[in-house]
């Protein structure tokens, strides 16, 4: 049975779309069944999967509101061993955001009980806010990953996400894990990127992923492509990073290395 | 292998396009582009190194190289020591980090 990873974090523009996507594709490479879901309503994800060239069908809206069961949301990504789950991209998010009877925070996990035997991981690229959507997202996870740029400001908000996560923990889901902490968008070249490394691995220890993402044009470049790292610059230091991180995820979840449980 | 050319006149050919190219480039059309590709300012200080004729994506392309001037400084005292530049407070991001580390071993 698959266990699902959710890419959280409440600030826009720290790497979550990047991480989700290039996580994906990389625990698909090393030969695991991949899921990736895109449950960011700006359909970042999407974008970055092939999908949208394709018209998909549906989208992971049209089975949140019961529309179509989520299996049959789910559509052929990159590779035979990657699947994803699209969402439209004129979606309007406002409307979900508005109407909160729409859901139920337990809708996303119970159509992934449908599918869970049919893959290793499930990639959740959610919200950059809290909301119904990011809520299901983390009932559905069975650990989550926090992408942080090394900077001071996503820094104080990954202390924001923590008591979050420290809410959830205590009141809708209390079996919440941590999969670890990804420093992301490092640049040597800024001084504060390697005081805020130095500091967090300081006080967050193992909870914080050996590897680092760098800023990267490679990265940046495959995102306008369209396409995973893996695919456009596979000997890059963001696809090396990348790779590595994968192997990373792949040893904490088979040796049960969780925080906060 | 039969000659059918004389390849002083090929090389001197293509290198008299590369110059012809090299005069028609929009140097700041360019800086703005380095600039975006590489998230940093370049200014004025960039030049023209070198350049090529080859083929990309099965068409014929010209790559042109560039050499940019980059200032930078570092500070030092009286004793040589240098003297880290600050842009955020230690004690701002220790608080963070103790605050962080609180939370986890509560949670």
């Amino acid at each position: 049975m698959a266990h699902t990873i959710g890419i959280v974090n409440l600030k826009g523009g720290v790497g979550k779309t990047t991480t989700a996507v290039n996580l994906a594709a990389y625990l698909s490479d090393a030969g695991n069944r991949t899921l990736l879901i895109d449950c960011d309503p700006q359909g970042s994800a999407t974008a970055m999967i092939g999908v949208p060239k394709r018209k998909p069908a549906w989208s992971l809206f049209d089975a949140l509101d019961g529309r179509i069961r989520l299996k049959d949301a789910v559509a052929p990504a990159w590779t035979p061993m990657l699947d994803a789950i699209p969402v439209r991209p004129d979606f309007n998010r406002t409307e979900f955001e508005d109407a909160p009877e729409f859901f139920q925070k337990h809708i996303l996990s119970d159509g992934l009980n449908e599918i869970k035997d049919g893959y290793d991981y499930i990639v959740l690229d959610t919200p950059p806010s809290v909301g119904y959507i990011s809520i299901n997202a983390l009932a559905a996870s069975d650990s989550l990953l926090i992408p942080v740029q090394c900077e001071y400001l996503a820094y104080a908000s990954l202390v924001r996400l923590l008591k979050y996560i420290r809410h959830m923990k205590g009141t809708a889901h209390p079996g919440m894990k941590l999969l670890g902490v990804l420093l992301t968008m490092h640049d040597g070249l800024q001084p504060i990127s390697g005081k805020i490394i130095k500091n967090i691995r300081e006080h967050l220890k193992d909870l914080v992923f050996d590897v680092i993402i760098p800023r990267s044009i490679d990265l940046c470049e495959s995102s306008s492509y369209g396409i995973p790292v893996l695919f456009k610059s596979p000997d890059s230091p963001g696809a090396v990073s990348y790779k590595r991180l994968a192997d990373e995820v792949i040893g904490r979840i088979a040796t049960s290395r969780f925080y906060g449980i | 292998m039969t000659k059918i050319a004389n390849p002083d006149i090929i090389s001197t050919a293509k290198q008299e396009l590369i110059d012809r190219i090299k005069q028609a480039i929009d140097i700041q059309g360019v800086r703005r582009i380095l600039e975006f590709q590489h998230n940093m300012e370049i200014g004025e200080n960039i030049e023209v190194s070198g350049g090529d004729v080859m083929v990309y994506n099965n068409q014929l392309v010209y790559r042109m190289d560039f050499e940019v001037l980059f200032s930078l400084s570092v500070l030092f005292d009286n004793e040589g020591n240098y003297i880290p530049s600050e842009d955020t407070p230690d004690e701002n991001i220790e608080e963070l980090g103790r605050e962080a580390e609180d939370i986890i071993q509560k949670m």
